[in-house]
């Protein structure tokens, strides 16, 4: 063989084969992220949004090419089962995500119910978990729950800015509080009650109502001529559109109402019957907002989910931005498995999305949050920032 | 829900006179060959049990884990439904009593697992007897099925609503393991597969035990006619007391399982329809046989699992299989089973 | 003045709870079946409302319609599962059981479980004298007696109806007389059904439409059922009163968390120690 020709053979030959290295370093590979939300059931109106703000997020960073972990592009699926606002459906849902060895990372859950229920499942696994429910708070900060964030603010701190600015616009002095019968509310009442006593407003009495009651109306005649001109109630929009419903048509109740949701639906739709309500929005007000980046986001969604916006789409910004951070980490870290070392990347970044974003080294969100307000058939809200 | 005694296991029946005529020639292999059958059972059985260990599949693991505990619970159910012919629709509230008892007796007062468990059954024991005793002085299903079906919700209302014991409606979080089991470590996903499936036996030993016993025996008697049946002397009422605390107490067990397996227990867990689903596998499996609660756990919860059918369509499923068995085959896929092999054994088609 | 509101609501409630149990005793003191599947009729006959309501055509035309097609609803079912399981009384429970879990399944994928509510015809309330009163409460209340008294009248003064109470008595004295006793248990299937189907019209009317919604008002149905005597109609309405009232007091004076459970407490007595009910006639036999 004439080493001549070898060398010309040799030298396209190679090219073609760092070519295709170069290639097969550039096809993606796909990371599994799991989700588990109530997709069905009365918890829907929190989680569905919140799904489709994930299914959002990831779908953004797969168009602009994924991520870039070690050299190496890696572009994500999300992996989602429904946990039908239920504790049960939530635990079997969490265990069918852990089922699949791939998935490292869960995002889910707005609702204590089921919320407590996965986490508790999710928790013995060993994988990063993004939640929102409430109660997730109680979780935070004790040994073994290092890997779980929750992304929305606690009661305590909402609490102490919802609080003033709801009785500064509905000018109350004297409320009744009507929950249902579950921990959580306990929870609110421990909170709402010492801030409202603060702010100048005499809290009458307290009742709580079996959790699945039709008929509201024997304990709404609790409060009825008992002097009262607002209540405070929760925790869902199902629930509060059926007490608000009731109240009307029993008469004789209070017309303003401090709802300790996240809507202003339940009003809308009894607004004959109400003269105030406020409702806190724990990501962003989406319907009177001058924030650039929020009209951004809304025509993204729009475009996205072919959706209008809804009063409970701003739930949608649970997690939209953390799936940024939990992407950033990944490449600043290096690694799309190391769950410890990218929550605790996550822990240090201050992340400035729609919403801005920061979490203690217990998982615990600080971000700011808005306070939705209807006075006088129009809606108005007022931004509230972090502690 | 009327068929025939179960014939002993092992024995080849040769009281078992065939129906028509003189068995044909050559029947006699077959007659040994069918009494293989319960022991090829048996085996399955064994090697069913043993396929979680195999391979490392998580989901298998908690798949078999799942699946052995609804059979234990159908199996106990059998008891009393299927052997006693009583209509005991409180047996969820038993499963969840179980659970919560367990739960608080090891998380409060610190006990040990396997004391608690008896404790726990025994407390369902109790409560069996006291609902159970007034309920089945009356003949007929109906008083029963009543009294069980309130008993079942008062006490799903009951662990909903006491708070400070049970957690209220969103439930309790449940955190130990089960101590090991002479020697037998049991807090691994694989450890707790292997406490469902004790259970599992433990229920079909005591199925076992009863089906051979003169107990059983008048059960059956009960089941077919009570009247006729205390007229030959037998307790009835006893009788079906027995069977309903026994099935009862089992329950308990089960629950107790329940809770370290799920690490949550919710006042769900004791809901008619839990119960209803439970009436319905044992329906389809074949009520009043061994095989025929496991038969009807694997048809109605492994097979949708693993296809990933959604859990509605599961149970519509169900109840659509529930109306065609009563109207059409009252016995159930392992009475139908048990027919064809009784006729195959005679030589008949 | 309080006192007299709970009371009204307490009618009214238990009047609702009466109309479905009237359906519930009549078959099974007709076909000795205790049909579990009687609760999801009501629930029908409020997702039909619904519907007629959302298509634009208003209260009155959403409750005739809800009542036919429940009737129509119970006569399929009478046809096609009960009617083959009159000899076997658990048989026909168990098949109502399998009943449930194929109705109120499919109510749900095909309705999704999200609450549905629609615009009752009166809104707000009314004063009368010194009570403020829920319009639409009351409403509930007036149709809820004129469906019981209609019922009654039907069960004395027409054909059909001496037939089934005829039945009720003695089925094979009526059988001797010349009663169709097919027949008998068809109609007695279609008048259950449709008083199903109408509460469950003015159920949605107050409160919230869910494809699991039957649970609650069967429970009490049975609860009915026994306290005024299995087979005894006019024992069942009373009883729905007075459950009714007992649940409104016991919950605006007592706990309110604990609404369903007075329910059951005063079943579970009445079985044990009153198995005849308030009205009843058919005792069982002691072994």
């Amino acid at each position: 063989m004439d080493l001549r020709n070898f060398g010309a053979a040799v030298r396209p030959a190679a090219a073609a084969l760092a070519g295709l290295a170069f290639a097969a370093g550039c096809m993606a590979q796909t990371i599994k992220v799991g989700m588990i939300n109530s997709l069905t059931g009365p918890h829907a109106s929190f989680d569905l949004p919140a799904s489709e703000g994930v299914q959002m997020a990831v779908d953004e960073i797969n168009k602009r090419g994924g991520v870039t972990v070690k050299g190496r592009k890696y572009t994500f699926a999300v992996v989602s089962e429904d946990a039908q606002s239920k504790p049960e459906f939530a635990v079997s849902g969490a265990q069918r995500l852990l089922r699949d060895d791939d998935i490292k990372v869960v995002f889910g859950i707005l609702t204590s119910g089921p919320g407590m229920a996965a986490a508790t499942a999710l928790g013995k696994a060993e994988v990063l978990y993004f939640g929102g429910f409430t109660l997730m708070d109680t979780l935070l900060g004790k040994p073994g729950s290092e890997l779980m964030l929750r992304t929305l603010n606690n009661d305590a701190t909402v609490a102490k800015s919802f609080v003033p600015a709801s009785v500064t616009e509905l000018g109350v002095k004297k409320i009744g509080v009507m929950l249902p019968n579950e921990d959580v509310s306990r929870s609110i009442v421990s909170i709402y009650k010492p801030l409202l006593e603060a702010s100048g407003v005499q809290v009458a009495m307290v009742e709580y109502f079996q959790p699945d009651t039709q008929d509201f109306a024997p304990v709404l005649r609790k409060f009825q001529n008992q002097g009262l001109d607002g209540m405070l109630t929760g925790t869902n929009d199902a629930l509060v559109e059926a007490i608000l419903r009731q109240a009307t048509e029993l008469g004789g109740l209070p017309r303003k109402f401090m709802y300790r949701g996240g809507s202003g639906a339940p009003a809308l739709k009894n607004a004959k019957g109400v003269d105030g309500f406020t409702w806190q929005i724990l990501t962003r007000d989406l319907d009177n907002t001058s924030d650039a980046k929020v009209k951004g986001w809304i025509d993204a969604y729009k475009a996205y989910t072919k959706k209008d916006v809804s009063p409970n789409t701003y739930w949608a910004l649970t997690f939209y931005d953390t799936v940024f951070m939990m992407a950033k980490a990944m490449e600043e870290v290096g690694s799309t498995t190391d769950v410890k070392a990218i929550a605790a990347k996550v822990k240090a970044m201050k992340y400035e999305g729609v919403r801005t974003m920061r979490f203690d080294k217990d998982g615990r969100a600080q971000s700011d949050i808005d306070i939705g307000m209807l006075k006088g058939g129009k809606v108005s809200s007022v931004r509230a920032s972090a502690m | 829900m009327s068929a025939l005694l179960d014939a002993p296991a092992v024995n080849p029946p040769n009281l078992d006179a065939p129906a028509t005529g003189a068995p044909r020639a050559g029947s006699a292999w077959r007659q040994r060959a069918a009494a293989i059958v319960p022991w090829a059972g048996w085996i399955c059985l064994a090697v069913l049990l043993v396929v979680p260990m195999l391979g490392g599949s998580r989901y298998i693991v908690y798949l078999g884990t799942l699946i052995a505990l609804q059979a234990a619970l159908a199996t106990s159910l059998n008891i009393v439904m299927g052997y006693a012919g009583q209509f005991a629709m409180s047996h969820a509230a038993f499963y969840g009593f179980g659970a919560y008892a367990s739960a608080l007796l090891i998380s409060s007062l610190g006990l040990n697992f396997w004391v608690a468990v008896p404790l726990a059954m025994l407390g369902a024991g109790a409560l069996a007897a006291v609902v159970g005793y007034p309920a089945l002085r009356y003949t007929g299903g109906v008083h029963l099925a009543l009294i069980t079906f309130a008993f079942g919700e008062l006490a799903r209302l009951v662990a909903a609503n006491w708070h400070s014991l049970t957690g209220g409606p969103m439930g309790m979080r449940v955190m130990y393991s089960p101590s090991p089991f002479f020697g037998l470590e049991l807090s691994s996903a694989k450890g707790l597969y292997w406490l469902a499936a004790g259970m599992l036996l433990v229920c079909l030993l005591v199925t076992l035990a009863i089906q051979r016993s003169r107990f059983g025996r008048g059960l059956v008697a009960v089941r077919e006619d009570e009247t006729l049946a205390s007229f030959l002397g037998i307790n009835v009422v006893g009788y079906k007391v027995a069977a309903y605390v026994i099935s009862s107490m089992l329950a308990a067990m089960v629950g107790c399982a329940y809770a370290p397996i799920m690490n949550f227990i919710s006042p769900e867990l004791l809901s008619a329809h839990e119960t209803i689903s439970l009436i319905g596998v044992l329906i389809l499996g074949g009520i009043g046989t061994i095989v025929g609660p496991i038969l009807g756990t694997i048809v109605f919860f492994g097979i949708p699992e693993m296809l990933r059918v959604a859990r509605l369509y599961r149970l519509v499923v169900l109840g659509v299989i529930i109306v065609v068995v009563v109207l059409f085959m009252p016995k159930g896929l392992g009475g139908v089973l048990r027919d064809r092999l009784a006729r195959w054994k005679r030589g008949l088609a | 003045m309080d006192l007299i509101q709970t009371l009204l609501d307490g009618l009214m409630v238990g009047g609702l709870y009466a109309t479905v149990a009237i359906g519930i005793t009549l078959v099974f003191g007709i076909m000795g079946i205790l049909n579990f599947a009687h609760g999801q009729m009501l629930m029908l006959g409020a997702y039909t409302a619904f519907f007629v309501v959302s298509a634009g055509f208003g209260f009155w035309p959403a409750l005739v319609i809800a009542m036919v097609a429940m009737a129509a609803l119970g006569l399929l079912l009478e046809r096609i599962v009960f009617r083959h399981t009159l000899t076997d009384h658990m048989q026909g429970l168990t098949a109502s059981l399998g009943l449930i879990m194929v109705i109120e399944n499919l109510a749900a994928a095909a309705f999704t479980p999200d609450h549905r509510t629609f615009e009752p015809p009166l809104a707000g309330s009314f004063q009368l004298g010194p009570l403020t009163l829920s319009s639409q409460r009351m409403l509930v209340l007036a149709l809820v007696v004129v469906l019981v008294v209609a019922c009654y009248l039907f069960l004395q003064k027409t054909r059909i109806g001496k037939a089934i109470r005829a039945m009720g008595q003695n089925r094979t004295g009526a059988a001797l007389v010349g009663i169709q006793t097919s027949q008998v248990t068809a109609v007695v299937f279609m008048l259950g059904s449709a008083m199903a189907g109408a509460a469950g019209v003015l159920y949605g009317s107050l409160f919230a439409i869910t494809p699991y919604m039957a649970a609650a008002p069967l429970m009490k149905g049975f609860i009915l059922t026994v306290l005024g005597g299995l087979g005894s109609v006019p024992g069942a309405v009373l009883a729905g009163f007075l459950l009714g009232v007992a649940e409104s007091l016991g919950s605006r004076y007592l706990s309110a968390s604990f609404r369903d459970g007075y329910g059951f407490i005063l079943m579970i007595v009445c079985l044990l120690y009153f198995p005849r009910g308030l009205f009843g006639q058919r005792g069982k036999i002691r072994v």
